[in-house]
């Protein structure tokens, strides 16, 4: 390969690598961001699992996104939780099991006052007096 | 030294699987990674260096085995049968279109040169928007809007994954099509025409 090409093959690989570094850091300023709280917040939750129900509330939490606060229900009440991670650049949790319960053509899936989520659960935040359903549920059309 | 002639005379056939295991392969590896794949740059490069006819088998051959397998595994199962038919319909439809820009941008021979590569990465770029665009519409139309999501919500939460995809694209690109460039066979010799008799 000729000195001069090479020369713009090293600026393209370079601003391939600028451009990507800088796709994904925009990508993390929409991530969002749970505040550290100065004080607790109200939260409470509900889940319903295949035969049972599972109530929680607490007037002063301060995990504020909805998968802390599960966590913190399950660790309260001595409950399990498993879940699966997504890999960065855009990591997730994808809760597969509470209480026992996962599989069998159903899944875990979450509203925050009766709207269904549209981010993860570790990514959904809590601003205070929101209810959380857990419902261990068959999907929709099929 | 000279490099061995052999080593570049792929056939067609033999770069679309080197392609399809190339999609497969990179798609399942990174499965947990969220909009980092490689199915579109396989698609394109598909386009762009063997035509549209090995873009559509390309596409259609990495999506129906890594879709079977994905879905042998367990994953998109919280959606149900209906919204993962749809969502396919829209998924294999974009990396067609994906493809068909391929060949499109590739109608005039691809070579293994710098400008070549750096047309293949820029046209990646409007490649991935669209498919992302297209996709997130059959999202809203199979997943979220039936959940009372409204449309512009989901076209607000794909903007991070949209960046991620365009970052996957405008690696994978040009890094695979450096390689496929390198293996695509020689343009053949186009021999000079015979001068012709008489005065100038």
């Amino acid at each position: 390969m000729p000195l001069r090409e090479r020369a713009k093959a090293a600026l393209l690989a370079t601003v391939i690598v600028v451009a990507a570094s800088g796709l994904i850091l925009g990508a993390q300023m929409f991530r969002p961001q749970a505040p550290a709280l100065a004080q607790g917040i109200v939260l409470s939750m509900e889940i319903d699992g295949p035969g049972w129900t599972i109530n929680y509330s607490n007037p002063e939490t301060r995990n504020n996104t909805v998968f802390l606060f599960l966590l913190e229900a399950a660790r309260t009440l001595h409950f399990a939780v498993e879940w699966s991670n997504w890999s960065p650049p855009y990591s997730a949790v994808f809760v597969d099991a509470i209480n026992g319960a996962r599989g069998g053509g159903r899944w875990w899936v979450f509203w925050v006052d009766g709207a269904y989520a549209t981010t993860a659960a570790d990514l959904t935040v809590l601003h205070g007096g929101e209810t959380i359903l857990w419902r261990f549920t068959v999907p929709e059309g099929g | 030294m000279a490099r061995p002639g052999a080593f570049r005379k792929l056939s067609r056939l033999d770069l679309a699987f080197l392609l399809v295991l190339f999609g497969i392969g990179g798609r399942l590896l990174l499965l947990r990674v969220a909009n980092v794949e490689t199915v579109l740059a396989a698609s394109m490069l598909a386009g762009a260096f063997l035509g549209w006819r090995y873009a559509l088998f390309v596409t259609v051959a990495v999506m129906g085995v890594s879709d079977a397998v994905i879905y042998a595994l367990g994953y998109g199962g919280e959606l149900g049968l209906v919204s993962i038919l749809g969502i396919t319909a829209f998924t294999w439809s974009g990396m067609t279109f994906a493809g068909l820009i391929g060949a499109w941008g590739g109608r005039r021979r691809v070579l293994f040169t710098t400008r070549s590569i750096a047309i293949l990465t820029t046209i990646s770029i409007p490649a991935t928007i669209l498919f992302d665009v297209w996709t997130a519409f059959g999202d809203w139309v199979f997943i979220a809007g039936p959940r009372g999501v409204p449309l512009g919500t989901v076209y607000y939460m794909q903007i991070p994954f949209t960046l991620i995809h365009l970052a996957s694209s405008i690696v994978f690109v040009p890094l695979f099509g450096s390689i496929f460039s390198w293996l695509v066979p020689a343009p053949s010799h186009a021999p000079l025409p015979e001068p012709q008799e008489g005065e100038p």
